[in-house]
């Protein structure tokens, strides 16, 4: 059984887009719900279950999980036959523990003029982090009337670093200049 | 007898002699003052025509005075009045210069305003139209930008655009 630090810093590794972070919110309260229901512990201590019946209920689980990063981190535990890791008192801590953590990432909404590869959105949010030395998800929008560049919406801060602002800017100078020269 | 006739005859004519001498001197002196009372008759006539010539004369240099005094308060008046007529037309003179010089100063600053007020439209027309051209040249420029620039970015291009701007938030936005 991996520890929860492991845990939990593998998938949020994985997350850098809001997208993302959202389906995992909405995933860690779905299992969440379902543990307080007692839903999970229902079929695992029951006796009559078998070990596949049991690996089968929790493969549907898992599937049912919105959350492809999530998903793919309680996977391994299946695999390896750690259906105790399912037990409440074991994956409702995990759970929390990641809930609390990804509580603590923020989101920058960012549009751009064309649409980044996977790679690419990783490697900003990835600087972003390191920029504000905290962990960093992108809300990503495109917008091909920006010509390039981007807006970036930071909590209260908003900036334009498109070529179309800078473009009207240049537009609005030259206005200006026209007017002062009549 | 003889001699008392040549004595008569004498003594008539010394007689006579004496009493035309006595009559003469006598008319003499009866002359003397009747010329006397003649000639103080004549002093006083003359006196009193002196008097009376120069009471005249006085009553008249009075009237004279005054009347002279009257011609020259009728003359002072005359030419008061003259000033006063003259002044008056001269007011009137003023004021009819000042009003034409008003009128022409009015027409003139009328002229003036809509010869102003035509260049300021025209101006303002130049203007207007100079910045239509302007704005529609401007607008040119931008639909060509728009149009080349995407084109003329690359992916990588694009990609550092981003990064800048996400590197310029921690210096623009410490506390967000």
């Amino acid at each position: 059984m991996t520890t929860p630090v492991t845990f939990i810093s593998g998938i949020l590794a994985q997350i850098y887009t809001a997208r993302q972070l959202d389906l995992l919110h909405l995933s860690i309260i779905n299992l969440l719900d379902m543990i307080k229901d007692g839903e999970i512990d229902l079929v695992l201590e029951q006796t009559k279950k078998t070990a596949k019946e049991k690996k089968a209920f929790i493969q549907k689980i898992i599937d049912s999980v919105d959350s492809p990063e999530l998903a793919g981190a309680l996977q391994p535990e299946l695999d390896s036959n750690a259906v105790d890791f399912f037990l409440e008192k074991h994956l409702k801590e995990y759970l929390v523990q990641l809930q609390r953590e990804a509580e603590k990432m923020v989101s920058v909404k960012l549009t751009t003029a064309i649409e980044f590869k996977t790679k690419d959105v990783k490697e900003m949010a990835e600087r972003l982090s390191h920029t504000l030395g905290k962990p960093t998800v992108l809300n990503l929008t495109v917008d091909h009337s920006l010509i390039a560049g981007a807006i970036v919406q930071y909590g209260n801060y908003i900036t334009d670093y498109s070529l179309k602002v800078r473009l009207e800017q240049f537009r609005n100078h030259w206005e200006e200049a026209a007017i002062a020269k009549s | 007898m003889r001699e008392l006739f040549f004595f008569a005859v004498g003594a008539s004519i010394v007689g006579t002699i004496f009493f035309v001498s006595l009559v003469e001197l006598i008319y003499t002196i009866r002359r003397r003052k009747v010329n006397e009372g003649l000639n103080e008759r004549l002093k006083e006539i003359r006196a009193s025509y002196t008097d009376n010539a120069r009471k005249l004369y006085t009553e008249e240099e009075t009237k004279l005075h005054s009347a002279e005094e009257k011609v020259t308060g009728a003359s002072e008046e005359i030419a008061k009045e003259k000033q006063l007529v003259v002044e008056e037309y001269e007011e009137k003179i003023d004021k009819l210069e000042e009003s034409s010089e008003k009128a022409l100063a009015t027409a003139k600053a009328k002229a003036k305003k809509l010869e102003e007020e035509a260049k300021l439209r025209a101006e303002e027309y130049l203007n207007a139209r100079k910045k239509e051209v302007e704005q529609e040249l401007m607008d040119l420029v931008i639909a060509v930008s728009k149009k080349v620039l995407p084109e003329g970015i690359t992916y990588d291009g694009h990609k550092e655009l981003v990064i800048k701007a996400l590197d310029d938030i921690k210096a623009e936005a410490p506390n967000a």
